[in-house]
């Protein structure tokens, strides 16, 4: 502080002319600071809000729509049990599932709440519920309504469900659908419920993230003191970071190791009886597909969203803007780019790898590039980005 | 008693401070407004360059004590009659950190012999006297033995240290939480059942064959009183929490495959068999075959667990055994009730404390603080 009477006497000093420029200064620093504090939170604004508009509820859009086609393809079929409804109704089947990998990747927020990602997929099935409570079901004595389903096993609920009714050596043949079969009506009524009840947890999800249902996206969107899931923007962007680690998670383990056979031991892979039973879709033969539309998805979301519109702001912006000189961004696209191509060159099920050793190796190699982006992801990109994924979820204790 | 010890210890709260500042976290733990009675609450912490702390704070003051520690810590034990605190290093962590809450001061740690490690968990005699830990006795003859709980004299903490008297067998393989039944002398072991040794770090070495049980043991001989195997033999039991009523609930941490259907917490009251308590498929899915701490109220009406692979809290009720209500909260892990504030309290990885009102129907949160430098730890303890 300046004494009070050199002040008043407007004596000039060169410690007056110190003091004023340094008031001025700590000023500006003090604006400058709050106008970059400012900046860093419109730009986490931006990245929850885009990434939520542009991924997030397009895809919860886009899965609803295909099942409720799936569902009226279901009623077409059940009318009349042609071969061509038969294909429509498999092909509309793919196309769901197809669409739910884009969904599957938002593990977090309504997902949870009831456990609505089960009730559209039970996977994996080592004991083959799936089998034994469709069965089960068919031979009851209960009508085979959607009320009756939403009572019984996460397991006869869904996607899963509906490919053994659609696909299985077995119980997935045109056959079981004629007239003349003893259980076909039961069957029908069954596959019908089936696609209703899914259409209903598709229709439920988008509900719950959008502005005219429980509103997530706000919840997402505006974190704050009051906001118990979101106390700060860190939280929620953490959040995202964690559902992209994971989805790549769950394809090197759920999706590639287990149905393989093959596990990390002491930095090197042990190979087992592969298990070709436990991938995603083995029934339908379409594990590999889904595969690549799950990493699909995965890259979306990093991207914010289809790399044709130049609106998109996601992570991979979101890190630019944050650690300009990075080259993370283009490290981990490249990765994906590798990934997708590997797979786009595999006309094949996987579980054709028991009899096919150049298939298993690579599938074995495809499996090391998505181990390559599982670290960048899980390790350089909370790094650069400033967040911490769980401290307690990873524990173990 | 108690009261004047508190009070005592948030008179100190101010020499805490300078400690906080020397290790560059000062922690604002409860907004100014939030000046609710007191209660002493402890927990293990981490920051994000990777550095371990200890500390207790109150519930109507900032922080009374922040320690730096060496290796991270997993829960805490505080005496009954207020003077001491004892932080257990997380397996297969050596040390026990010991805080003497009188002066508010760090005692020089203790290291157990060779050939044991803490699993993190320990509780004193009623009569503060002793202090019973889980260890795990990596070199005997015989792994199937390896479980023990050591007893140690701490009668005499601020002058002549801690005292190793004796050691018994816990009943199974790693022994994880214990508490103290109503009469002060039976001890209830959670016996996780997975076999490890610090030569492979926490590599899992039985997974197949284990055999996790909840023990009553008998805190005086060693002599097991009891024991109750859950339904799937990899349900391994970890964490505990006792009522007042003498009620036994478990939390677990399923080994099995993620599509296992297996309740995750389990009660038991006298029975023939562990209880396993009662909600829907979904709720135990969402906890993700994981219960990180279990924490019951004190008049023995409701018990909470945390699941932070699940982001889920589940508030439970103890007389039908059924989930009253879920809420979510990423990566929430510790829990303990405030006996003062009658409710619950919650910490997380995320630098969150919450506290939580239950009744007969819902949970209620209330954000104490927030700190994004400090990563709670696996579980809170209070000052009982």
């Amino acid at each position: 502080m300046l004494p009070t009477k050199s002040y008043c006497m407007r004596v000039f000093t060169p410690y007056y002319y110190f003091i004023v420029i340094a008031r001025h200064c700590m000023l500006w620093m003090a604006a400058l600071a709050l106008i970059a504090c400012q900046s860093r939170e419109a730009i986490d604004e931006r990245l929850l809000r885009s990434t939520a508009e542009q991924v997030i509820i397009p895809a919860h859009q886009q899965f609803k729509q295909s099942a409720l086609t799936l569902k009226l393809h279901s009623q077409t079929f059940c009318q009349q049990a042609t071969d061509q409804h038969w294909q429509m109704l498999r092909q509309q089947w793919l196309s769901t599932m197809l669409d739910w990998q884009s969904v599957k990747l938002i593990a977090f927020g309504p997902a949870t709440a009831g456990n609505q990602h089960w009730k559209v997929q039970f996977w994996p099935d080592k004991h083959n519920l799936i089998r034994k409570k469709v069965h089960a079901l068919l031979n009851s004595q209960q009508a085979l309504t959607v009320e009756r389903l939403q009572q019984a096993s996460v397991v006869v609920q869904g996607l899963s469900a509906l490919e053994f009714l659609l696909f299985d050596n077995n119980d997935g043949k045109l056959r079981n659908y004629q007239p003349q079969i003893a259980q076909a009506t039961r069957r029908c009524q069954l596959l019908q419920s089936i696609a209703s009840h899914t259409e209903q947890v598709a229709t439920a999800l988008l509900q719950s993230w959008s502005v005219d249902g429980e509103n997530y996206l706000a919840t997402f969107t505006q974190p704050g003191e009051n906001n118990n899931e979101f106390p700060d923007h860190n939280a929620a962007i953490a959040t995202l970071v964690e559902a992209l680690v994971s989805s790549v998670e769950q394809a090197k383990r759920d999706q590639l190791a287990t149905p393989l056979g093959i596990s990390p031991k002491g930095g090197k892979l042990i190979q087992r009886q592969p298990r070709p039973f436990l991938a995603q879709a083995w029934r339908s033969k379409t594990s590999l597909q889904l595969l690549r539309a799950h990493l699909q998805a995965a890259r979306q979301l990093f991207h914010g969203g289809a790399i044709s519109d130049v609106q998109r702001f996601g992570i991979e912006h979101y890190l630019a803007k944050h650690v300009p000189s990075s080259t993370l961004a283009d490290t981990v696209t490249r990765q994906f780019t590798i990934i997708d191509d590997q797979l786009s060159r595999l006309d094949t099920t996987l579980a054709d790898v028991k009899g096919d050793p150049q298939l298993a190796k690579q599938l074995t190699d495809t499996y090391h590039q998505i181990a390559i982006l599982e670290e960048l992801l899980k390790h350089d990109l909370p790094k650069a980005l400033g967040v911490s994924l769980g401290f307690n979820s990873n524990d173990g204790d | 008693m108690t009261v004047i010890k508190r009070r005592t210890l948030i008179k100190s709260a101010l020499g805490a401070t300078a400690i906080a500042a020397g290790t560059g976290i000062g922690i604002t733990l409860f907004t100014p407004n939030n000046d609710q009675a007191n209660s002493l609450v402890l927990s293990a912490s981490s920051n994000a360059d990777g550095q371990h702390f200890i500390s207790g704070w109150s519930s109507s003051a900032k922080q009374l004590f922040l320690f730096p520690v060496p290796m991270r810590a997993h829960d805490c034990c505080c005496s009954a009659d207020g003077r001491v605190a004892v932080f257990f290093s997380r397996r297969p962590g050596t040390q026990l950190y010991i805080v003497d809450l009188i002066n508010n001061r760090l005692l020089p740690s203790v290291q157990c012999p060779a050939g044991y490690h803490f699993y993190g968990h320990g509780v004193f005699s009623a009569d503060s006297r002793y202090l019973f830990t889980t260890e795990n006795h990596y070199l005997a003859p015989n792994p199937k033995h390896s479980g023990v709980i050591a007893v140690y004299d701490v009668s005499d903490i601020g002058r002549s240290g801690v005292k190793r008297l004796a050691r018994f067998y816990s009943g199974g393989i790693g022994p994880h939480q214990l508490a103290f039944l109503g009469d002060q002398r039976t001890l209830a072991v959670a016996n996780g059942g997975i076999l490890t040794h610090p030569n492979s770090q926490r590599q899992k070495l039985n997974v197949e064959t284990m055999a996790p049980s909840l023990t009553y043991l008998d805190s005086q001989n060693g002599t097991v009183i009891d024991q109750y195997a859950p339904q799937h033999h990899q349900m391994s039991i970890r964490h505990l929490a006792v009522s007042a009523n003498d009620q036994v609930i478990l939390g677990v941490q399923h080994q099995g495959q993620s599509t296992d259907q297996v309740p995750l917490v389990l009660s038991h009251q006298g029975q023939q068999q562990l209880q396993a308590m009662q909600a829907q498929h979904a709720i135990w899915h969402k906890q993700q075959q994981y219960i990180a701490s279990i924490a019951v109220s004190d008049d023995a009406r409701f018990a909470i667990s945390t699941s932070p692979r699940g982001a889920s809290i589940a508030l439970w009720n103890l007389s039908t055994l059924r989930c009253i209500d879920t809420m979510t909260l990423r990566d929430v892990a510790g829990a303990t009730y405030l006996a003062d504030q009658q409710r619950f309290v919650v910490s997380n990885g995320l630098g969150q404390l919450v506290a939580l009102t239950a009744n007969e129907q819902t949970l209620t949160p209330q954000t104490l603080s927030v700190n994004r430098q400090i990563r709670w730890d696996n579980h809170l303890s209070r000052l009982t």
